[in-house]
């Protein structure tokens, strides 16, 4: 097991959360833990729980019962602005301020760190070479006038811009087109080892799950149904509902052999 | 006439520039603080938002109008308790009204945009680690920036507007081309007043969205260039104003041709005398007494069958000389100096088209009687609700199928034109010899005489130099040189201005 021994970076212990009027609990006692420098993908029905489990790490959310510790330490007691300014948040729908340039940006949280202007400069060159946006060419642009894709990329570049030990990522390629999304996926992956990372990741593509993650946590009805490494989830999964979620890509990707092997000239 | 009107254009441009941007910057002041902060509580923001809106659905004038006995009071309410009063006419009464006009526009356009801010945005905001207070200034206000902007140019379109009609209660501004216009049938001054707020309004309204546009796409030049052309604006309208600052001698006029040349006549003479003055135009009745008794009108002239019926509440007839002489002495109680008659009256009188009056035979207002059932009465703005009109209509009984209220210059135009058969006349217009109108005789003396007096404020009461300045006004106006004055104004054909009837009064006088 890749859990144990090693160090829990974030660790949620029988934590629930209901929502103003709400019937049921968005989150009912919920506990996980994330082993530092892993990537934990989150998987599960749209209003399963997954986002709301997100928002608890950065105390965008608060918990009804139970605790959040990150790094070993409860945040009930953490001032949630300081601590969001610790994490790296990324999500769907991008959110860059439409009124600041690209570098403006990316440099939003080390600005309001007190960081020195001239290393928020070369902080910001350095991401956007990471990246793989050409500095000299994006840093004054505005994000109106970027394609999705590098959008994105430059929202992943201002979660990273302080040096965050732990990445909160939303469904990061929700909204980008199939190609794009592969190569910001694999970039991701690349570097989260890079830096090592500590990074929960939030996505409804269990291929994507599968292809991305060190440990996947299935999520249904507020509750975490089970947690493992990919290939502990294929071999033994919980329930049937587990594995019917690991069953569709398996046999998607059988359908797709079939057809292209069937397919003429091919 | 255009030289005439251009000649008073630095004066009223200044002021009204002043105003409204006085009344646009402290609107702004007040509505942008507001927005932000009901901009997160539901209820507060409705309110706010009901208030504003109800506030601009006043008619301005009466806006304007509400200030003057408000501030009136607060101020004799600060006099009693503090010790000090201020000025309840003029600018402040104008600032108020104009200020709560200016507001509704910026808060509904900020509550607008805040409310509609991106959510992605805000919920980015949050988890880079803004504060709340961080993301409303960093993210939320610039964001809203462009639609401020926007509700600003509203405001600043209604305020310069608006603004004009500040000249009634004693503050001077491109409206009193308008209202003087208005009253001596000149109709340059009223298209030129008109024209140069519409242009006011144009200039700030295209410099704003010019500022608008450089907020909205972050172009400095733009900015620049717009907040440039404010600039000379202000400087080119207000540097009138700057040139003299001396309390001048303020001289106030009721809202019809006479007042207007009398204040003209009364306003010469103290330049004349080296004294520096200001006009308070078209003011009501009851207004103008008040401004005087607090100190914001110097002098003006009134007539005493109006103090003692509107002021004094008397109801009996002793005869003129009993009712001067109880005037002079119920003024003096009060801190007003009455230098005495100027020689004429002004008289309430009833007056019909001569053919008309014949053809029902009537001759006096009991004949009136007798046929009113059947007739139709024009007034001007004030007479139905006097208590001369109360007292006239007891003594005789009078009862008409029709009222209606006119702009007296209109008035006279209905009797000719047949519309009403009796009006409400001034026995001192010149209309009344023109028109060859008959003026119906008061047997039962309900109506009072009206001897045009000269009346000084507490300010200048016992000031022996001032009052020698204006004494030798009075007994100097005859009813014909008067009526004659009060033609030339009203001339239709050969029109002059109420300086040049003034100047013509001066060499025609009885002195």
């Amino acid at each position: 097991m890749l859990t144990g021994a090693m160090e829990s970076a974030i660790v949620l212990d029988e934590v629930s959360v209901t929502y103003p009027g709400g019937e049921r609990p968005a989150l009912d006692r919920v506990s996980l833990a994330v082993p530092e420098g892993r990537l934990l993908v989150l998987v599960g029905e749209s209003g399963s729980g997954k986002t709301t489990t997100l928002h608890l790490i950065n105390r965008l959310i608060v918990p009804d019962r139970g605790r959040v510790l990150v790094l070993g330490r409860d945040i009930a007691g953490v001032d949630g602005v300081a601590l969001r300014r610790g994490i790296g948040f990324v999500f769907q729908s991008i959110g860059l301020f439409p009124h600041m340039s690209v570098a403006a940006n990316i440099a939003v949280t080390p600005s309001l760190l007190g960081w020195p202007q001239d290393d928020v400069a070369a902080r910001v060159n350095e991401l956007l070479t990471l990246v793989g946006l050409a500095p000299e060419v994006f840093s004054r642009r505005s994000p109106a006038s970027l394609s999705g894709g590098q959008q994105q990329r430059v929202g992943l570049a201002r979660a990273l811009a302080a040096r965050p030990a732990i990445m909160l990522m939303d469904e990061p390629f929700g909204a980008l087109d199939p190609l794009t999304r592969d190569e910001l996926s694999a970039e991701v992956r690349a570097i989260h080892d890079r830096l090592g990372l500590t990074t929960v990741l939030v996505t409804h593509d269990m291929t994507e799950a599968l292809l991305l993650a060190d440990l996947i946590g299935v999520m249904r009805d507020g509750r975490l149904v089970q947690v493992g490494t990919p290939e502990a989830l294929l071999a033994r999964p919980a329930d049937d509902g587990v594995r019917a979620l690991f069953e569709h890509p398996r046999r998607r990707t059988e359908e797709l052999a079939r057809a292209l092997h069937l397919a003429p000239g091919v | 006439m255009m030289g005439a009107a251009l000649a008073h254009l630095p004066e009223y441009l200044g002021a009204h520039v002043l105003l409204s941007l006085s009344a646009i910057a402290l609107g702004f002041a007040i509505s942008l603080p507001l927005a932000v902060a009901v901009s997160r509580l539901p209820r507060l923001r409705a309110l706010a938002l009901g208030i504003a809106s109800v506030i601009q659905t006043i008619p301005g004038l009466a806006l304007l109008a509400l200030f003057y006995p408000l501030l009136l009071a607060l101020s004799a309410f600060t006099l009693r308790s503090f010790g000090f009063g201020f000025r309840a006419l003029g600018f402040l009464p104008a600032l108020l009204a104009l200020t709560l006009y200016s507001i509704l526009p910026v808060l509904r356009n900020t509550l607008t945009a805040l409310a509609g801010t991106d959510p992605a945005v805000l919920m980015a905001a949050r988890a880079v680690g803004m504060t709340p207070r961080q993301s409303l200034w960093k993210v939320e206000l610039p964001l809203a920036a462009p639609f401020v902007m926007a509700g600003l140019r509203t405001a600043s379109v209604w305020v310069i507007g608006t603004a004009t009609l500040s000249t009634p209660v004693g503050q001077t501004s491109l409206g009193n081309y308008i209202f003087t216009g208005l009253q001596t049938e000149n109709w340059v001054f009223v298209l030129f007043g008109c024209v140069a707020a519409a242009m006011l309004s144009l200039v700030v309204d295209r410099l704003l969205a010019l500022a608008e546009s450089g907020i909205a796409t972050g172009s400095r030049p733009r900015l620049g260039a717009a907040a440039l052309g404010l600039l000379v604006v202000l400087g080119t309208s207000l540097a009138p104003l700057v040139a003299g600052a001396d309390r001048p001698v303020v001289v106030g006029t009721k809202s019809f041709e006479e007042q207007y040349v009398l204040g003209a006549l009364i306003e010469e003479r103290l330049q004349r005398a080296g004294y520096p003055s200001e006009r308070r135009d078209g003011l009501g009745s009851t207004v103008i007494f008040r401004a005087l008794r607090a100190g914001d009108v110097d002098v003006y002239v009134d007539y005493s069958g109006t103090l003692w019926t509107t002021q004094m509440h008397r109801s009996d007839m002793p005869g003129r000389e009993v009712v001067l002489k109880e005037l002079a002495q119920w003024l003096a109680r009060r801190g007003v100096k009455d230098l005495g008659p100027l020689g004429f009256e002004n008289a309430y009188a009833f007056a019909m088209r001569a053919d008309r009056a014949k053809a029902l035979g009537v001759e006096s207002l009991t004949d009136l009687a007798a046929v009113a059932p059947r007739l139709k009465i024009g007034g001007d703005f004030e007479i139905f609700s006097r208590p001369e009109w109360q007292a006239v209509v007891r003594a005789y009984g009078l009862r008409f199928s029709m009222q209606r209220q006119y702009q007296a210059n209109f008035m006279y135009r209905a009797l000719v034109d047949g519309d009403v058969d009796v009006i409400s006349a001034f026995s001192s217009d010149g209309r009344i010899a023109q028109y060859g109108l008959k003026l119906l005789a008061d047997p039962r003396h309900a109506l009072p005489p009206y001897d045009a007096v000269l009346l000084v404020s507490p300010r200048f009461a016992a000031d022996e130099k001032f009052l020698g300045v204006l004494r030798p006004l009075v007994g100097a106006l005859d009813l014909t040189a008067m009526q004659r004055a009060n033609l030339m104004v009203d001339d239709a054909h050969d029109k002059k201005t109420p300086e040049e009837a003034a100047a013509w009064l001066t060499r025609h006088s009885t002195h």
